[in-house]
Parts: C-alpha cells; sequence; structure tokens
C-alpha cells in the first residue's frame, strides 16, 4: 500500500484557532485577571527572548559570559588556555543559538503558567478577556509553526483517506497533529534529545501527583 | 514471527495495562530499576561482559568464539539480565516510591498511560537495542526475517540506549530514590 503523510486543510486549522481561543478564554476566567496577567507578561518575556534581534542575542550573551566567568572561577579558562578560551568557554554556541532561544521561549512561557497557578483568582471576566488575548498571542506564535502534515505517517493512510481533511472527519486529524506537534517541534529543535527530555517530563509530572 | 515493531508495540501495550491495574506510584518504582539495570548495563555491561568472555574462553582452554557466536551469548545474557530485574521489579516484595498515587480521574487515567507507555518503551526498546546492537542473533534461529520495515528501521534510531547517554540512568535513579527518602 502506498503510504501518503496525511495532510491538514486551513479549515481545520481556524477551527482550531477558536477552539484554542475557547479554551484561554475559559481558562482566564477561571484564574482570574492577575494570573492571566503574569502569564501575558511571561509570554512576552518568551517571545523577545526567542527572537534573536530584540532579547534573544542579549541573552545568550549574558549566559556565555556568566559561563565563563564561573569556569574562569573554577580554573577553567586556564586550562584550556590562551586566545581560544573565550570560544572554547561558550556554553550557546552559535550554531546552536537557535536551539537555545526556542527552549528558553518554552521555559519562559512555562515558568508563566507556573506563575500564573500561584496568584490570587479574581476579576473572572477581565481575565477572560485577557486569557482571550494569551490564546490569541499563543495561536499566533505557534499554529503557523505546526507541521502542514501529520508527522508520521499513519497506517493504512491513501489519498483516499487524505480525503477526510477536507471534512468535518478532518478534525479528529487535527486532533492527533495537535497531539504531535509539540514533539514534532522539539524533535526539530533539539534531535534524538526529545527522548530523554520526555522521560524527564513524565516522571517529574508522576512524582508531582503523589501524594505523601 | 510477524514484523519486529507489531511484538515491540504490544509489549508497549502490555506494560500500559500494567499501569492502569497497578497505578503510576507502584509502576514508577519499576521505573527506577529499570533505570539502573539500563545504566548497569550500557555503563559497565557493555565495557567489561565482553572482555570477560573472551577471558572465560581462554582459561578455559577452548577454541575462540566466533564473533556471530559471541553476539548470540551477549544478545541472550544481556536480554535474560534485564528480563530478570524487570521480573524482580514486579514480583513478591516490589519496590515502590512513598505516597499514594490518585486512583480516579482523568489525570490518574492520563498518568497511569504516561508512565506506563514510558515502562513499555524502556523494556521493549532496550530488548529490540539487544537485537540490534548484535546484529538481530535471533534471526539464525528462525525467529526474525530481515530486511526490517521502513518505519522498523526509523524506529531502530530512537531505541533507549541509543539516544540516552548512560549516565542520565544514573541522574534519574538518583533523582528518585530521593524522592524516596525525602519524607
Amino acid at each position: 500500500m502506498d503510504l501518503q503523510p496525511l495532510s491538514v486543510g486551513d479549515s481545520e486549522r481556524t477551527i482550531l484557532f477558536f477552539v484554542l481561543l475557547g479554551i484561554f478564554a475559559y481558562q482566564g476566567f477561571r484564574r482570574g485577571l492577575m494570573a492571566e496577567t503574569a502569564k501575558l507578561v511571561l509570554i512576552g518575556i518568551g517571545y523577545a527572548l526567542n527572537q534573536p534581534t530584540l532579547a534573544g542575542n542579549v541573552a545568550i550573551r549574558i549566559i556565555n559570559t556568566a559561563y565563563a566567568v564561573v569556569h574562569g572561577m573554577l580554573g577553567g579558562a586556564r586550562a584550556a588556555g590562551g586566545v581560544n578560551a573565550a570560544v572554547q568557554t561558550q556554553l550557546i554556541k552559535p550554531e546552536n543559538s537557535s536551539i537555545a532561544l526556542f527552549l528558553m521561549f518554552l521555559i519562559v512561557i512555562g515558568l508563566g503558567y507556573a506563575v500564573s497557578a500561584r496568584l490570587q483568582r479574581a476579576n473572572p471576566l477581565a481575565g477572560m478577556v485577557v486569557g482571550l488575548l494569551n490564546g490569541f498571542l499563543l495561536s499566533y506564535l505557534f499554529l503557523p509553526a505546526l507541521p502542514d502534515q501529520v508527522p508520521v505517517n499513519l497506517p493504512g493512510s491513501s489519498d483516499a483517506v487524505s480525503g477526510l481533511t477536507q471534512s468535518p472527519a478532518g478534525l479528529g486529524l487535527t486532533g492527533v497533529q495537535v497531539l504531535l506537534a509539540p514533539f514534532y517541534l522539539l524533535y526539530q529543535q533539539v534531535d534524538t534529545w526529545i527522548v530523554p527530555i520526555t522521560i524527564v517530563l513524565i516522571v517529574l509530572i508522576a512524582m508531582r501527583n503523589i501524594k505523601s | 514471527m510477524g514484523p519486529l515493531e507489531i511484538l515491540w508495540a504490544c509489549i508497549i501495550v502490555f506494560f500500559v495495562f500494567f499501569a492502569l491495574v497497578r497505578g503510576y506510584a507502584q509502576e514508577l518504582g519499576v521505573t527506577t530499576l529499570i533505570f539502573a539495570a539500563l545504566f548497569i548495563i550500557t555503563q559497565f555491561g557493555e565495557k567489561y561482559v565482553p572482555a570477560i568472555l573472551v577471558l572465560i574462553v581462554q582459561r578455559t582452554g577452548s577454541a575462540a568464539l566466533s564473533p556471530r557466536t559471541q553476539e548470540h551469548i551477549l544478545s541472550i545474557f544481556f536480554s535474560l539480565f534485564f528480563i530478570i530485574v524487570v521480573f524482580a521489579s514486579y514480583a513478591g516484595e516490589t519496590f515502590t516510591l512513598k505516597g499514594r498515587s490518585k486512583t480516579s480521574g482523568p489525570a490518574a487515567l492520563v498518568l497511569n498511560i504516561l508512565v506506563g507507555l514510558l515502562n513499555g518503551y524502556l523494556v521493549a526498546g532496550t530488548l529490540w537495542y539487544f537485537q540490534d546492537v548484535y546484529e538481530y542473533p535471533v534471526v539464525d534461529l528462525h525467529l526474525l526475517q530481515l530486511p526490517l520495515s521502513d518505519f522498523a528501521e526509523t524506529a531502530a534510531n530512537f531505541l533507549p540506549p541509543y539516544v540516552v547517554p548512560p549516565l542520565f540512568w544514573a541522574g534519574m535513579v538518583m533523582l528518585l530514590l530521593l524522592f524516596r527518602v525525602k519524607d
């Protein structure tokens, strides 16, 4: 059987966009204004960090300088020796900068969620509006990054099945795409390191949910 | 035997069932021992066991083993060792993390499935690795036919010991043990 990657059309993407807005608005309503504002600020910081020209390059310079200082204090600079020491003590090398910035982006957004979970719940309606804005921003940032095709060849997929994407049944496919998209995006950035990262995440989440 | 990836998927599904029945707190105990076994095998076993095997053959005065025979022995040895560790982690008085896991609700379901998938991936993936790294000794026993499918070729690049450095396993064991003793 000829395996064809399944594609996802613009209509599904638009529906997904509105579904996400709805989810974020509901979440904003539940969490309140302060939590959503904190999230909005950190999404903004994360976005700025992910853009080299805005704050990304500065962040990398700060991290590399701090690393070089620590490395020097530990005697590593002398061991590395001479003129090339600065280059060798770069924690984030230029070829890895886009991966590092993307990870920083994700970490800051995660931080936004962690901070917002600890803030007082008040002003649900205003929270809903800011939540809507957060949903819009995150959709704006992440939806264009979604792969146009489901990142795996599903067994049994064919041209006939691909035709489903033009029908409401394609929404199910979009669901699969959304579930796999974070892994796909992460895989594009960190390659096989996605495996240890996923293992750590599963173990940490499970440990956090064990009641003493 | 059918495609290797089908067997692999079946093993993973079984581990998901185990996790659904036992709960993720108990399954994390199994995960801890799997991490420990993986660390021992990848950090020390693969380095020293082949050398010890050669030494034993030399000491016993036997004829030198052919490379293929060595691959058979090493594959069986590591697979058995790993299966025994996994079996021991389920049998009798088991190693579990302190505390109670959520027993109902969607969060518990998702966590059980996630930890089951993780254990299944680690067990099935590691057993597959012992075949892959030693050039599929089971082919000689007519239990598998090569070549692998395209999917299996791709999946084989993601087997746990290929994509995770040995010290990572040690770090995870330490993390889980610290969690167990913190109270």
